[in-house]
């Protein structure tokens, strides 16, 4: 992890797996530029040889929305990993309060995917997300991440903790 | 808007309940409230009423009534 200015950090696909627990096919991003907290953002082409892109769809490959999703959950967990005591807690999706899809996003194509933290708070974090192709937004979305071990049990009420994915 | 209003209006946006519930709200009680509903709650109270709980009064608060009770502490009375 090499530190680009006073607030961003770069990482390579190396430094990533030392805070992601995915990886791939399930990792959609090979560097990212973060500022811990705030902002990441990273891009990525994907070559028609692909696994996804042979089979959605045969013949008219685009990405699926589901891995578009995906990318940005990725970089999302970035800024909150790189808070201090986070690196080694797991970070789930606890809900996607918006996602619109705009344009296909076709091989070759050169994405430019961004997260911004809205708000983090109690171990929630509420994002922002999306993915251009040059200036044309492709997917936009809203979502909240949970960082797991902030999420405490209620006296008497049971287990209080999120699902793992 | 007193402290009251204040309380119920939290509860009522960030667990979509409405002011007839309120009394009888528990964790768990309404889907809204699970695990990550509560620090949610908690998270909005805390931005409302300008304080910060400590983490045994995270736990403990596991109904609207307890609540209550739970924020006097904080010289918070609704």
């Amino acid at each position: 992890m090499k530190k680009v200015d006073e607030k961003t950090y770069y990482l390579d696909q190396q430094d990533i797996y030392e805070f992601l627990k995915n990886r791939p096919p399930i990792l959609m991003i090979d560097e990212v530029y973060v500022q811990p907290g705030v902002t990441a953002y990273t891009s990525k082409t994907w070559d028609e040889g692909v696994w996804f892109f042979a089979c959605h769809f045969p013949g008219n490959p685009m990405m699926p929305g589901v891995l578009q999703l995906e990318s940005l959950f990725n970089i999302a967990a970035m800024p909150i990993k790189l808070l201090e005591g986070n690196r080694h807690k797991t970070t789930n999706v606890a809900q996607i309060s918006s996602a619109k899809f705009k344009r296909h996003i076709l091989p070759g194509e050169k994405l430019d995917i961004s997260a911004e933290i809205i708000k983090f708070r109690r171990g929630l974090a509420t994002v922002k997300g999306k993915i251009m192709v040059a200036d044309e937004v492709c997917c936009e979305a809203e979502f909240v991440l949970v960082v797991l071990d902030d999420v405490l049990k209620v006296e008497n009420g049971g287990d209080c903790h999120a699902d793992d994915e | 808007m007193t402290n009251q209003e204040k309380y119920n209006k939290v509860f009522m946006e960030a667990l979509e309940v409405d002011e007839s519930q309120l009394m009888e709200l528990e964790y768990q009680s309404v889907d809204a409230w699970d695990s990550v509903g509560h620090m949610n709650l908690i998270g909005e109270l805390e931005d409302t009423f300008e304080i910060e709980m400590e983490t045994d009064d995270v736990i403990a608060f596991s109904s609207y009534k307890k609540g209550i009770e739970i924020l006097a502490k904080y010289n918070i009375i609704v």
